[in-house]
């Protein structure tokens, strides 16, 4: 939307209709069934505990219903997600009321996915290798982490720069990294 | 068949999936694409980082974190009753905008997150204090070097300057258009009246050298307005 074509005054926006919230809810509940799993899975290689994960998850889809609300900028929601969750979990852990905890016991924490398909031997064997890559990323240090995490689930290296607040040759420079470490120490 | 010169990392690794992507502008699409047609080598590496690419998303992909059973319920119920609080009783809530209010009233079971996320006003921890103060200062220090008033140079169609007269805060140059006082956070600080002078914002109501100022935070954490104070707490600006 040009700057032109916004209300000029902030009474001048239309206050949605019901029908119009119900959408956005779906809109939202949609973004959030695709999302979620991949946002906690960042936050959890941050070192975020899966409880404040939850919370953060819970805040920022709630804020997305607020932003949409307010006709705010839709041109890359799932960045946009990422980023609130983000500070959210930061402001969390920098107010002293969650401690920022170690990526591999968080990581080893959770469930994995297992392949029912796959035999007993070679379920053996893909559980050792992913043991050995979660550990891998995990050492990581934190931005070439993040950013390698990130750039594994899917999103460009615009979307990530536009998460971190980084230049793009910033964040190429990151995955680099980090894929070199993780190629060296598997 | 190898070229003398090769490609970077970085643009190999970023040329991965780059027909799906906008991860490299169409001249380094074209001088990629081209270089790789003629260059065994680069092709190799492009491989090798691909590979190497895959073995990440495989490890990370193996992590499936626990979700709460009630997790999407929960969601959905908050933000059934987002409409509700917006219809509630506003008083007692510092009137800060629509926005603003809608936020404070929000359903109060999200516990941690979402308390941080609804205590507004007079809740600002001394880092949010000092950060929102630092960038504040830093953001007027910029603006002094400029010719004339920050404010006064950009038009107020550009950056909604009328849009906002009603809640007395003076968007900074660049932030966006609209400001965001549903999303917002305020956290108040003591600006020097000198930076601010410098800005050109006369502050003559005042024989302090510092002026309480309210700095409205974005979302993202960024501040997006400012409003003076009198030392009642009341709008100067």
């Amino acid at each position: 939307m040009s700057a032109s074509s916004l209300p000029t005054r902030q009474s001048d926006w239309c206050q949605p209709s019901a029908a119009d919230l119900m959408a956005l809810r779906d809109v939202v509940l949609e973004h959030y069934d695709r999302e979620h799993v991949a946002i906690r899975r960042y936050l959890v290689f941050c070192g975020i505990s899966p409880d404040l994960a939850e919370d953060v998850i819970q805040e920022a889809f709630l804020r997305l219903q607020l932003h949409l609300e307010q006709n705010g900028d839709q041109t890359n929601l799932r960045a946009w997600l990422y980023r609130v969750a983000r500070n959210l979990a930061l402001h969390e852990v920098q107010g002293a009321r969650h401690r920022l905890s170690d990526p591999l016991e968080n990581a080893e924490g959770t469930s994995r996915a297992i392949d029912p398909a796959a035999s007993p031997e070679q379920s053996f064997l893909d559980n050792e290798r992913s043991d050995r890559l979660r550990a891998a990323i995990g050492r990581l240090p934190e931005m070439p982490r993040q950013c390698v995490v990130m750039r594994a689930q899917g999103l460009r290296f615009r979307e990530i720069a536009e998460v971190l607040g980084l230049s793009l040759s910033t964040v190429a420079e990151h995955v680099q990294r980090g894929l070199q470490q993780v190629r060296e120490i598997v | 068949m190898t070229c003398a010169v090769h490609l970077s990392d970085d643009l190999l690794i970023r040329s991965i999936d780059a027909e799906v992507s906008t991860d490299l502008s169409f001249e380094e699409r074209v001088y990629a694409e081209r270089h790789l047609a003629a260059c065994q080598f680069c092709r190799q590496r492009r491989q090798q980082w691909a590979e190497s690419l895959d073995l990440v998303e495989t490890g990370v992909a193996s992590v499936i974190p626990p979700v709460p059973a009630n997790s999407r319920m929960r969601l959905a119920a908050a933000l059934q009753d987002l409409p509700i609080a917006v219809d509630a009783d506003l008083a007692g809530s510092r009137q800060l905008g629509p926005g603003l209010a809608t936020v404070s009233v929000l359903p109060g079971e999200v516990n941690g997150v979402g308390r941080t996320a609804r205590a507004k006003v007079g809740k600002a921890t001394w880092w949010q204090l000092a950060a929102a103060a630092a960038i504040a200062c830093a953001v007027l220090a910029g603006l002094a070097l400029q010719p004339h008033s920050p404010f006064a140079a950009v038009p107020p169609s550009d950056y909604g300057l009328d849009q906002i007269a009603d809640s007395d805060y003076l968007p900074l140059p660049y932030s966006s258009a609209v400001l965001p006082t549903a999303e917002a956070q305020v956290v108040q600080v003591e600006m020097p009246v000198s930076a601010l002078r410098d800005a050109g914002i006369e502050v003559s109501s005042t024989d302090e050298e510092y002026v309480g100022a309210d700095i409205l935070l974005g979302l993202d954490g960024q501040p997006q307005g400012i409003r003076l104070l009198n030392a009642s707490g009341s709008a100067l600006n």
